[in-house]
């Protein structure tokens, strides 16, 4: 056994184990991507050790920052879990898997509530992951595929998927995502059910008429839509 | 000519004016709403009529239940679908609620430092922090109410076109059954406190009262209308009774019944309905009425918020047990004119809707109470101000009186410049 002080208090862990481990041991919370219950798919048993992530980083009494997931403990060994320094870093690193990350909100089972990558996104305050990840329903019960025009997969989350809960579909208030991956997505999505641009354009026009990206969600909208359908009738 | 001019009146939700203009004997006064235009109106136009109750709700932060209300009504009465009786009843519960809220926001943030000898809350918060906290919890149960009901605290999105967009649950109606006891308690401190204010005594000159009418109930959402000259019309007819004027001074229409400014609130729903109100309350009511000052608008919303908590207890009682389904989706759309009338918490609100064969809305005209007020303000400004100048009072304390009033009516002004359209000289 060794101790550790940990945001300076004392905690006594076992010798051979790696930071995150120790904590998990002594009931501290960090943020993981690995080792997570997951409602609906598999469940990992262990941690990872390759701190490939890096969303459970550390700082050291000297200033370094170490990943949990892969650094020992040693004896007397000062860490400290929320710092601002980690926080932008964190911030930063949830920006850089966030664009490698393949935005399929609108089928993925994880989302309502079990993303962990969105809850730490909204935590952090990193935008561009739609409503469609807060949304409860999939498949069938999806508004899309009952022919309603759902403004979910473009729009900007954050709200809890408030009117979807209650049984109405999303019109957009919190504004529109603007990255392409998100819109590629969610046109393909929209295609899939049906749902033409004059219809999407008719819905934006609501609440996002006077906003400055506007016209330029609409060109990049429109762009997607044709070349889509393009797509679709040559795998046809 | 001499002018008095109040300019951006505090405590009053928006911006307003008043200005009494003194001409040699005569004495006029203007309302004068200096708000931006809001043209829901005509934002409206166009629309497919499923999407126009969540944008009619936005036209007032305040009172967005009635708006969003009186507005699915209009389409339920354009299209002729009937409501069960358990979704009316919920929808009364979801609207007292909010005139409560509204009621007690009023009462105490805006009206009651003004008795109190403050300027502001702040100050009524060094006098007595109690007060203000217990007002703060009475709030925040109101919205709770709101929030487990209907959704959402502003504009409220369960509640759609032919009932509640998702199954409510009898667990939710136990848990605001349980709030809206403990809101009992809060609702009668209310009243013994605004019950034993010193109001200005001043009689009103206009007698004109509008409210809703019900011959069983004291209701917040109706089809008929009642004046004080136990004249009763349907709200379809409202067009033959009640007139709307522009002015050029303000983003304010100004409203007429025959020719005769009138005033709709909870003063004229307590002078016309109060022998519908539930027997305890009846019997408080008895004693103050006829509330005949503008000033009494405050003892009035004291004895309403009783009446509508002890109201919503009842109906929520009577709907615990029953499952409350989820609306269907209209399939028939035909060409039709709608008319939607709804009670808000500072009087009666009509909204007025034609659809196309398509289901657009081709036509939208929306009466807010602030705007039926607003000549029953200036006129009553003016006679205030003609008694206090031939008693040769002086110029602070008739503006001191005049921003009372003004305050006493508790207009709501956003809700009241959205009528105006816009007029482009070149």
């Amino acid at each position: 056994m060794v101790k550790i002080y940990v945001n300076n208090k004392e905690v006594e862990v076992n010798k051979n184990d790696t930071i995150l481990k120790a904590l998990k041991k002594a009931g501290i919370e960090l943020h993981t991507f690995c080792y997570l219950a997951i409602p609906h798919g598999i469940e990992l048993k262990e941690y990872y050790k390759e701190g490939s992530c890096r969303i459970c980083l550390v700082e050291l009494s000297n200033g370094k920052i170490v990943p949990a997931c892969a650094y020992p403990v040693s004896e007397g060994l000062r860490i400290y879990t929320d710092t601002p320094k980690l926080r932008r870093i964190r911030r930063t690193v949830l920006e850089l898997l966030l664009a490698t990350h393949k935005i399929k909100c609108q089928s993925c089972p994880r989302k309502g509530g079990f993303c962990e990558l969105l809850k730490l996104c909204k935590e952090y305050g990193v935008e561009g992951i739609p409503v469609c990840a807060e949304c409860p329903y999939y498949g069938d019960d999806c508004f899309l595929a009952q022919g309603e025009v759902c403004l979910g997969p473009i729009t900007q989350s954050g709200c809890g998927a408030k009117c979807l809960n209650d049984g109405k579909p999303c019109r957009g208030c919190r504004g529109p995502i603007l990255s392409k991956d998100v819109l590629e997505e969610a046109v393909k999505v929209y295609i899939k059910y049906g749902i033409t641009f004059e219809q999407i354009k008719e819905s934006i026009k609501n609440y996002w008429l006077g906003s400055k990206d506007y016209e330029k969600l609409l060109s990049l909208l429109e762009n997607l839509f044709k070349k889509e359908e393009a797509r679709v009738k040559v795998h046809e | 000519m001499n002018s008095i001019k109040i300019e951006n009146i505090d405590k009053v939700f928006g911006h307003v004016s008043l200005e009494v203009i003194v001409d040699k004997d005569k004495i006029n006064s203007r309302f004068i709403v200096t708000q931006d235009a809001r043209l829901i109106e005509n934002v409206i136009l166009g629309k497919h009529f499923y999407e126009v109750p969540d944008i009619a709700s936005r036209i007032c932060g305040a009172c967005s239940i009635s708006h969003l209300l009186a507005s699915i009504r209009a389409f339920e009465n354009a299209l002729g679908i009937e409501v069960s009786e358990e979704v009316e009843k919920l929808r009364e519960v979801i609207n007292e609620i909010e005139v409560v809220q509204n009621h007690l926001v009023h009462l105490y943030l805006l009206a009651l430092p003004d008795y109190m000898g403050c300027t502001s809350i702040n100050d009524l918060l060094r006098k007595d922090i109690n007060l203000v906290k217990r007002v703060f919890k009475f709030n925040e149960l109101c919205l709770k109410v709101i929030e487990i009901l209907a959704g959402r605290i502003v504009g409220p999105t369960k509640c759609t076109i032919g009932g509640f967009a998702k199954e409510i649950r009898n667990e939710n109606l136990n848990i605001a059954l349980k709030i809206l006891k403990d809101l009992e308690e809060y609702a009668y401190s209310t009243l013994e406190l605004f019950l034993n204010i010193d109001l200005p005594k001043y009689k009103d000159i206009e007698k004109n009262h509008i409210s809703i009418f019900d011959t069983e109930e004291y209701k917040f959402l109706g089809y008929y209308l009642q004046t004080n000259e136990k004249l009763v019309f349907k709200v379809n007819e409202y067009r033959n009774y009640i007139r709307e004027e522009e002015v050029d001074y303000s983003t304010c229409k100004r409203c007429f019944l025959k020719d005769k400014p009138y005033y709709v609130g909870p003063r004229a729903r307590l002078n016309l309905n109060w022998d519908k109100m539930e027997p305890e309350v009846k019997e408080i009511a008895l004693r103050v009425i006829p509330l005949e000052s503008p000033f009494d608008n405050i003892r009035a919303k004291a004895i309403e918020i009783v009446q509508c908590v002890k109201h919503s207890i009842q109906l929520i009682e009577e709907l615990v047990g029953k499952n409350l389904p989820k609306a269907e989706k209209v399939e028939k759309i035909k060409e039709s004119e709608g008319y939607g009338l709804v009670e808000a918490p500072r009087g009666v609100l009509i909204h007025h809707y034609k659809i196309d064969n398509n289901g657009r809305v081709t036509y939208a005209n929306i009466i807010t109470p602030t705007t039926m007020n607003s000549h029953h303000i200036e006129r009553n400004a003016t006679n205030i101000a003609q008694e206090l100048l031939s008693n040769g009072e002086n110029l602070d304390n008739l503006k001191q009186i005049l921003t009372k009033l003004v305050r006493a009516y508790d207009p709501c002004l956003p809700c009241a410049t959205h009528l105006v359209k816009i007029k482009i000289r070149r």
